[in-house]
């Protein structure tokens, strides 16, 4: 049976059309990075699906609970293997971390610098991403705990800067902030290597290294070489927080930069990470 | 089409994407049942329903996702509209006609929300392999098709009453 539809392709059919498309792309330029009119609707509309969201992960918690307890016996093995595997790993960290300790005070005595400690609040992952096309994750501390938007999240669990970093506040609620992941394609964050050379670091997507840009060639460069962020001014990012180790270095087409990939520390699928609470630039 | 049943669906729908469904992943594909919305609105209620509808159901997403807000309102409206186009072509009397039509539309309109969103500067095609998403969501939609035409018809049922009174039609 066919249902013909005379209006299908009418006038007015076509002027709704093009009024939602202008008011989808007027949102779309006034929600673009670096602007931040929407952002107070965006947190009182989150506010309000925020209890019909957590009375809706009460109900459905058990089922998948459920599903990952009958599809992720492998997903568990091979995460336990990968611990063991980072455990191993971790060893040979420490021995770096003392050594550039020592560098570190070494210079700052140099210098005439006093180190300052790093605050930090540790939080939960509460939520994976809900799409594909979704980098991020949500947090459960939010403005209620200090934490403001910019601010560096680190994982591990005991106070102080110990583990790698694993993104960046995107979004603060009450009691909830979205983390953009390290590997997201929009993450860029000023970075420094051992050597005192600065770049730039952005994620190029899940499962990829990181991007390390502005490092001239001529710059001594080894694979496994750390890097950290540089806590240059405008950043919300205290300096000498641990990122990642040098993948690869390739020289860049142009011949002036090298093209650095850095594999990240942190682990992504960590629960429990912590917001640093250095507050972001005005 | 009554805007209170339409709002249901879409606070269902979108219940269960962030509650129930964000949580099964494969490859990192996850499914979208906002997207299955706006093309069963396009199916059952025609190209302008189907694109106010999309928008409404994108906008919803929005808020809940870290991508701009009007990414996916912006994607769905074109989805809904395209649908609600192509639909009225389509001969619906045999039962697998809504899954097949549900199935291409979601695999088309993953493309599309990855290349709109290229665009934008989101680098869509750098995360999930584009072809895990669209073969996830594509699936399951297919799948739950048939739930959610029942669903906009069920929201549609004002229109019948509205028939019978011509000055409410519209």
């Amino acid at each position: 049976m066919v249902f013909p539809r005379r209006s299908s392709r009418s006038p007015r059919s076509r002027y709704t059309l093009g009024l939602l498309l202008l008011t989808a792309i007027t949102l779309l330029v006034l929600d673009l990075p670096g602007t931040g009119p929407l952002q107070p609707v965006r947190n009182v509309l989150a506010g309000v699906f925020r209890p019909v969201r957590s009375a809706g992960d009460a109900v459905f918690e058990p089922i998948g609970n459920g599903w990952e307890g009958a599809f992720g016996y492998d997903e568990l093995k091979d995460e336990n293997d990968r611990l063991r595997a980072r455990l191993e790993d971790a060893k040979g960290d420490d021995a770096e971390l003392r050594r550039l300790e020592t560098e570190i005070k070494e210079l700052q005595k140099l210098n005439g610098v006093t180190a300052t400690g790093v605050q930090t609040r540790t939080a939960e992952v509460v939520s994976e991403p809900v799409s594909s096309f979704d980098a991020s994750v949500e947090i459960d501390q939010g403005s209620g705990g200090g934490v403001k938007k910019g601010m560096a999240v680190i994982t591990g669990l005991t106070s102080g800067p110990g583990g790698g970093v694993f993104g960046r506040i995107v979004e603060v609620q009450g009691g909830r902030s979205k983390v953009e992941l390290i590997t997201a394609p929009s993450f860029v964050a000023g970075v420094r290597l051992r050597t005192g050379e600065r770049g730039v670091l952005r994620g190029q997507g899940p499962d990829k290294p990181l991007l390390l840009e502005g490092i001239k060639v001529g710059v001594k460069v080894a694979e496994g070489d750390y890097v950290f962020t540089s806590g240059i001014t405008d950043s919300a990012f205290p300096r000498d927080l641990n990122v990642g180790r040098v993948r690869s270095v390739e020289e860049s087409a142009d011949g002036l930069n090298q093209t650095v990939e850095v594999t990240p520390l942190a682990d992504l699928a960590s629960v429990y990470v912590k917001v640093v609470l250095k507050d972001p630039p005005k | 089409m009554s805007a209170a049943k339409v709002a249901a669906v879409i606070l269902v729908a979108l219940v269960l994407q962030v509650c129930l469904f964000a949580r099964f992943s494969y490859d990192g594909a996850r499914p979208d049942l906002m997207v299955l919305v706006a093309i069963a609105a396009g199916f059952v209620a025609g190209p302008e329903r189907g694109a106010v509808v999309g928008f409404a159901a994108g906008l919803a997403f929005d808020v809940v996702l870290a991508t701009p807000l009007g990414l996916s309102a912006f994607v769905y409206v074109v989805v809904g509209y395209v649908v609600g186009t192509l639909g009225a072509n389509v001969v619906r009397s045999a039962w697998w006609i809504a899954p097949v039509l549900v199935a291409l539309a979601s695999a088309v309109a993953m493309v599309f929300y990855a290349l709109v969103g290229e665009v934008l500067g989101q680098a869509t095609l750098s995360g999930p392999p584009l072809t895990a998403i669209v073969v996830v969501v594509a699936a399951l939609n297919a799948v739950l098709a048939p739930l959610a035409v029942r669903a906009l018809r069920w929201a549609r049922t004002d229109d019948i009453d509205h028939r019978r009174h011509p000055f409410l039609a519209r």
